[in-house]
């Protein structure tokens, strides 16, 4: 992407250098390993947390059969005739297969946490989230695109690199698998990916608040505390301080909107990280989307420089690895 | 475009992977995008003609990475009908109108859960096909079915109701009754369907729409556009 020529080349090659370095610069892969070992946790307990219904929702005689889904996917309201939603829970609604591929549902995102063959495991845990995204559409929320969205771009990165079993295997026991990597041009990419994709998805989520009237007058912060079903605590307090509601409100518009324009602004993104903890943690109490909102603050991490990470992860390593003094008489 | 964190290591261009996979992911990033912003902004107001042609056309990319966000509520509440608490009812025997009669899901999970959540989305669709007599007997006819055989329950009538929401007003100056969320006015029944068991155990649902059959919402104290 660098070609030669007159003065008018000169911007297009200053634009293929900059996209080159945005983009191929190869990257330490620490911020990724994170990544990897928080949406594996994440990925188990989105397994996890089909294994109580399992059979009551996708057996024969569940709420939701095969028959049903495919039914309702067929004559939905867009129209589609073709729907492109593969899962092999379509294979069988035997309890007894239900049950063993969510075993291994299990088993592949434990091996994703741990860093087991983590090429194989994270394509495998993207897999999964899928089959059980397909296998009920209706049925699913705010939390899956993101949590594919993560794991699709994780499966190009070379985030068993280092804090994982596959390092641990491939380096002496002297070198504890925390050894500063060499830089990935596939770490940037993955990594970029991330953080454009959940740029935009920062944006579509302000702007389509800026689509209905209640973000505009103030009043969505009560409207979402009023829902007395989902909310985690009691919000009725607020309709004394109605200022407080139209701050609040304004507020998470001003934050999403913000974090997709600036956070690509080097003074602006700590502040924005910080103020996402605060804003990530009031929206799961007042909306009670709790994997959601922990999904998302997960999703930052993807803007956490990697020696930020590495000095975290090795701060506490050497903490416990330290040998204890010896006792003195 | 100049990259203003600090990710990436210190190396010279020369560094950097050859052109041809460059151009190769740099082709990929852009086509990538195409499609992931085409379904965001499709997301954020109703679609246009071109944008529904075209994740139709690529839907085989955008449903199956699960790109297509399908008009997923992110914007968290626009205080419309559908952004209110949805549950699904199931009558086993004896007077309709005593609550302890019917079995309300979710009935499983803790309030916040993926799990909880979950059963209350199924009343959400149950709600929103409502108006689609076809599509929502299927749904209806697959939860009494679920309670026949898993649940060893007969059921005797299938119905959806939403829990409507106060305005800040009824919590200063309204009643009593409107003043507790939980009182008979503020739940808004959108389905109700008579199960029938055939005799060969199967169950067929007949949706009741006569607006006398069907309860109407009493209070006022309740939120806009429902």
């Amino acid at each position: 992407m660098t070609g030669s020529g007159g003065q008018l080349a000169e911007p297009g090659e200053n634009f293929g250098r900059a996209w080159n370095r945005f983009w191929f610069q190869p990257s330490d892969p620490s911020t990724l390993a994170l990544l990897r070992i928080l949406l594996g946790l994440s990925v188990l307990a989105y397994v996890y947390s089909h294994t109580a219904d399992l059979v009551v929702w996708f057996a024969a005689d569940g709420l939701l059969p095969r028959e049903t889904v495919q039914q309702l996917s067929g004559a939905s309201a867009t129209g589609q005739p073709i729907v492109f939603r593969w899962s092999y829970l379509y294979l069988s609604d035997a309890p007894s297969f239900l049950w063993i591929a969510h075993l291994a549902g299990l088993l592949v995102a434990a091996a994703l946490t741990v860093g087991w063959y983590t090429r194989i495991s994270c394509v495998a845990s993207l897999v999964v989230v899928l089959s059980y995204v397909h296998r009920a559409p209706m049925i699913t929320g705010l939390t899956e695109p993101l949590l594919t969205m993560m794991l699709l771009y994780l499966c190009f990165a070379p985030c068993g690199a280092c804090y994982s079993l596959d390092a641990w295997r491939r380096r002496s026991l002297k070198d504890h698998g925390l050894r500063a990597t060499e830089g990935w041009t596939s770490a940037t990419v993955s990594i970029r990916l991330m953080q454009v994709h959940l740029s935009a998805f920062y944006l579509m989520m302000g702007f389509s608040k800026l689509a209905g009237t209640t973000w505009w007058s103030g009043e969505a912060v009560w409207w979402l505390g009023a829902r007395t079903e989902s909310r985690l605590l009691g919000w009725t307090f607020l309709h004394d301080y109605l200022l407080l509601v139209n701050l609040w409100t304004h507020l998470i518009v001003l934050f999403e909107i913000s974090f997709g324009l600036l956070i690509w602004n080097r003074w602006c993104r700590s502040i924005l990280l910080a103020t996402a903890v605060v804003m990530w943690g009031s929206l799961a109490l007042l909306t009670g989307l709790l994997g959601f909102c922990a999904l998302m603050l997960i999703a930052n991490l993807c803007f956490v420089p990697p020696r930020v990470i590495r000095s975290l992860f090795e701060a506490g390593f050497t903490k416990f690895t330290r040998p204890e003094p010896a006792a003195t008489a | 475009m100049k990259s203003t964190d600090s990710t990436a290591c210190p190396t010279s261009d020369d560094s950097l992977v050859n052109p041809t996979v460059r151009l190769s992911v740099s082709l990929f990033v852009i086509v990538h995008f195409f499609f992931v912003f085409t379904s965001m902004s499709a997301n954020v107001a109703p679609r246009s003609e071109l944008q529904r042609r075209l994740l139709t056309k690529f839907a085989f990319y955008t449903q199956l990475l699960n790109l297509d966000l399908d008009f997923a509520p992110y914007h968290l509440t626009h205080a419309s009908e559908q952004d209110v608490d949805h549950r699904v009812e199931i009558l086993r025997d004896g007077d309709t109108d005593d609550e302890e009669n019917w079995i309300v899901l979710p009935d499983e999970g803790v309030r916040g859960g993926e799990r909880y959540k979950r059963y209350q989305r199924l009343g959400r669709v149950m709600a929103m096909l409502a108006g689609d007599d076809t599509a929502v007997s299927w749904l209806a006819s697959s939860v009494g079915t679920h309670f026949l055989h898993a649940r060893k329950t007969r059921p005797q009538q299938v119905r959806c109701r939403r829990h409507m929401l106060q305005r800040w007003t009824v919590i200063r100056g309204g009643s009593a009754a409107d003043r507790d969320p939980n009182s008979a006015g503020y739940f808004r029944q959108v389905y109700l369907a008579d199960c029938v068991i055939l005799s060969d155990n199967q169950l067929r649902v007949n949706k009741r729409d006569d607006e006398s059959q069907v309860a109407q919402p009493t209070s006022s104290g309740q939120g806009p556009n429902p």
